[in-house]
């Protein structure tokens, strides 16, 4: 299942230090640990806000190709083309690995309705994440 | 009159943030960005969450010009639209105060592509402090 992943590094993927931990077949859930680049620090020291968004955009979409992947088989892969994305910051997120929960919450053929959520090591909830999108075929699959 | 340097937060860079201008009466401000390539997904433009990034930091600097660079905001909340892809290149954000009070603050940006065309708009809830890093 990893190898889901690794087969589609994009530059933010790549920026934000994606590194996967696991995929819950049966709940839809992908589990990935981000590291924040030394450009995401805020003056707080901490992740600047939106850019939090990053790894909670990053986590839902992987778990849209991952549960595309599981149910209907690798040439149904489907991304999420976001529409829109709404966070809610519970606690800043560190300068330091969080790990990123990304659930598929509906599937329909026109939209797919996403969730997100990131910890920090200690378990606590940093951030929750809901994002509506419409799900597409793998960019430059066919390059 | 705004010098770069008070938009020198490592972020900051990263979000290639230059000053336009802000309007007082509006407490709107406009700022410059370049959208690294670095944000850039398998889509060829930038990743949908990193939008926020620049949304937060139109938001955040209309707080801070609209309290004399006195205040910056702690975000409860972000909601963004996103309307077209962004490009890698040149963006330009707007961030105003919708309503300013004592414990909540209310927050409105947009991004537009050099043509003027609206790319994504977000609102948010924050709660104002004191600037950290105060007015160096």
């Amino acid at each position: 299942m990893a190898k889901i992943h690794e087969g589609r590094r994009s530059p933010s993927a790549e920026l934000m230090a994606s590194d996967f931990v696991s995929f819950d077949v049966e709940r839809g859930e992908l589990t990935t640990r981000y590291t924040p680049p030394p450009s995401f620090a805020s003056p707080r020291g901490a992740v600047q806000g939106g850019l939090i968004a990053g790894f909670l955009d990053e986590v839902m979409g992987g778990a849209l190709l991952a549960v595309t992947e599981a149910r209907f088989g690798a040439a149904e892969q489907r991304l999420p083309l976001n529409l829109d994305m709404n966070l809610t910051y519970l606690r800043m997120v560190p300068m330091e690995t969080v790990t990123a929960r990304g659930r598929v919450l509906k599937l329909g053929k026109r939209v797919a309705f996403l969730e997100g959520e990131l910890f920090d090591k200690d378990g606590n909830l940093l951030v929750r994440a809901t994002s509506s999108a419409i799900p597409t075929p793998l960019p430059g699959k066919d390059d | 009159m705004a010098d770069n340097a008070i938009l020198g937060a490592p972020h900051a860079k990263l979000l290639g943030v230059k000053f336009d201008h802000f309007d007082k009466d509006r407490e709107e401000i406009t700022l410059r960005f370049h959208a690294p390539d670095s944000f850039i997904t398998p889509r060829g433009s930038v990743q949908g969450g990193l939008v926020a990034g620049f949304l937060d930091e139109v938001m955040g600097w209309a707080h801070v010009w609209a309290t004399d660079h006195e205040e910056a905001p702690l975000n409860l909340d972000i909601s963004m639209s996103l309307l077209k892809p962004v490009m890698a290149g040149p963006v330009i954000g707007k961030g105003r105060v919708i309503r300013r009070g004592r414990k909540v603050i209310f927050l409105e940006g947009e991004l537009f592509d050099e043509a003027g065309k609206l790319l994504a708009r977000a609102t948010s809830t924050a709660i104002p402090t004191p600037r950290p890093g105060g007015a160096a």
